[in-house]
């Protein structure tokens, strides 16, 4: 009767602990651009390791707690059915969270408290400078050269390239999230295949990054012959 | 005369559609852009101006100069790319000779590292420099038909490449009261080419090659173009129509241009004009070749042998929508 009382208690124990996992393991997999490989340092290694910290911690807390109940309610034989039942409340929880995103529109980044990485909320900007590696360089080969820029989210950009003569030579347009307008750092060739075997003149060439008609960066780069 | 006219017509005809027998890139040429207002204001015609920027266009133009002319241009693109020429004329007893500079420049370009997170940063700067020179000499076979040659020096620099080349330009006009014609074959000698020297070392973290880096002694060739013009003047009006050749295709590009001369305002010229050009541009990943075309238009005053001319012309660039264009000139 005792032990029964003790594994009622230590049961919602783990419930709670249970719950506030499933938040760090929402938080750390449903915002996919915020921690994907190419997030924005700043803010990001500040999150993750806040959310990395907690969870190690949680992580033990949850060790004991679980080896305490183990050693009292001996529950050592059946442990494939209690991780089975354990599977079965995460997923209710992750239905439970799903749900109050929905109606109250909070999502479980702002239920931790980090509401503030939601790129929806953010300005679109070109962070630092658009630059081409190596400059100069030569287009007429195959490895040419690349152009870097970091983007302050996912977002829609197109990529403009003029001549010397104020002409656009090139156009490009990039869907948000896909290579070249996703959130953190992004590269895109410049080579022989760039005009489809067209030959750049030696010269200086201007690019623009443009996401909905305003010009958020712009540069120089030296075509060598 | 007329088997003269014909003989150099002939001999330039030969010369300009003779094939490059080496496949390279076309250089950059700068006087694409215009060698005066007074000729962009017109729709980039070629072969008519009365001052000394005509070695750029036609030599053998000099000969509209009574004994000497200067003239100076200027332009900047996208607050980046600034333009000027500046040229002399003078008649001596063999001829007219002339002599022009035109220089295209950019300033601070940045030069690149590779940092250990693989992003990109600012090692220092450097310019592009790039100067093309004439050196024209004009004989007049008759009143009627003047002939012209000049030799071109072509010299680009930047970083720690530069590139050196020579080409020469002929020229032929008939002038008659109202109806001139002129013929200009530009970078004739398709034997010559821009080579380069590049003593630039790979830079750390480039994945290609040292040989695939460098450009010592690679070549580019200077644009081969041929130039039919004609002006047929009436009263007040001048009307001009243009013919060119350019790219490596050779596509035929037109311009039109026309010009007032009010009675009233003898020293005051209103013009318009209409050009095509050629470009080849890269569309959401699809590159074409094609004509394009622009409209331009300006006016000149001409006062006491002094001439001020201004060119307006719309861009296609999204920041830098206009460009403006000024030239003077003296003629004496």
């Amino acid at each position: 009767m005792v032990n029964t009382q003790k594994l009622n208690k230590l049961s919602s124990v783990k419930t709670f602990i249970t719950a506030a996992l499933v938040a760090v393991v929402v938080c750390l997999f449903s915002p996919v651009p915020a921690f994907a490989d190419d997030f924005d340092m700043d803010r990001s290694q500040i999150g993750f390791a806040s959310v990395s910290d907690f969870a190690s911690g949680l992580s033990g807390t949850y060790k004991n707690v679980f080896l305490k109940l183990a050693e009292k309610v001996n529950i050592a034989n059946n442990k494939k059915s209690e991780l089975k039942r354990r599977q079965d409340e995460l997923q209710l929880l992750r239905v439970g969270f799903n749900s109050v995103k929905a109606n109250s529109g909070v999502s479980a980044q702002a239920f931790l408290g980090l509401s503030g990485t939601d790129d929806d909320d953010m300005e679109a900007a070109v962070i630092g400078k658009a630059l081409v590696f190596p400059n100069p360089f030569r287009q007429n080969s195959e490895t040419g050269a690349e152009l870097g820029y970091r983007l302050s989210k996912d977002m829609d950009l197109e990529v403009h390239i003029y001549n010397m003569f104020s002409q656009r030579i090139l156009k490009r347009t990039f869907n948000s999230g896909v290579v070249g307008a996703r959130k953190g750092y992004n590269k895109l060739n410049i080579n022989q295949d760039t005009l489809d075997g067209e030959i750049l003149s030696a010269g200086v060439y201007f690019y623009l990054l443009i996401h909905n008609g305003e010009v958020l960066s712009r540069g120089k780069m030296a075509v060598k012959p | 005369m007329l088997r003269q006219g014909l003989l150099v017509l002939i001999g330039c005809f030969i010369l300009s559609t003779a094939v490059a027998a080496q496949e390279v890139g076309l250089a950059y040429y700068a006087p694409e852009v215009g060698s005066s207002a007074r000729s962009i204001r017109l729709g980039n015609i070629e072969g008519f101006s009365n001052l000394a920027n005509t070695v750029f266009e036609n030599p053998a133009g000099l000969y509209r100069i009574r004994k000497a002319s200067v003239s100076a241009f200027t332009t900047e693109f996208m607050d980046e790319v600034g333009y000027t020429n500046f040229s002399v004329a003078m008649r001596l007893p063999v001829g007219m000779l002339g002599a022009g500079v035109m220089a295209t420049g950019v300033d601070d370009i940045p030069e690149t590292f590779l940092r250990e997170d693989g992003e990109f940063d600012v090692s220092g700067y450097f310019n592009y420099k790039n100067y093309v020179g004439k050196l024209a000499y004009q004989y007049s076979v008759s009143r009627y038909m003047h002939v012209g040659a000049a030799y071109t020096y072509y010299l680009t620099r930047f970083h720690e490449v530069e590139g050196k080349g020579q080409n020469l330009d002929l020229g032929f006009i008939i002038d008659s009261d109202a109806l001139d014609f002129s013929f200009t074959v530009k970078n004739v000698l398709r034997s010559q080419y821009v080579t380069y020297s590049d003593s630039s070392e790979t830079p750390e973290g480039y994945e290609g090659s040292d040989a695939e880096y460098s450009s010592d002694g690679v070549q580019e060739q200077l644009p081969l173009q041929t130039v039919y013009a004609l002006r047929y003047t009436m009263r007040h009006f001048q009307l001009f129509g243009q013919l060119k050749t350019v790219g490596k295709e050779r596509q035929f590009v037109r311009s039109f241009g026309l010009n007032y001369n009010p009675a009233f305002l003898p020293f005051f010229h209103l013009s318009g004009g209409y050009k095509q050009f050629a470009l080849t541009r890269s569309e959401e990943g699809e590159t074409n070749t094609d004509i394009n075309s622009s409209y331009t238009m300006g006016l000149g005053l001409d006062l006491f042998g002094l001439s001020f001319d201004y060119a307006f012309e719309k861009s296609e660039h999204i920041e830098f929508e206009n460009k403006h264009y000024f030239s003077l000139g003296i003629s004496f």
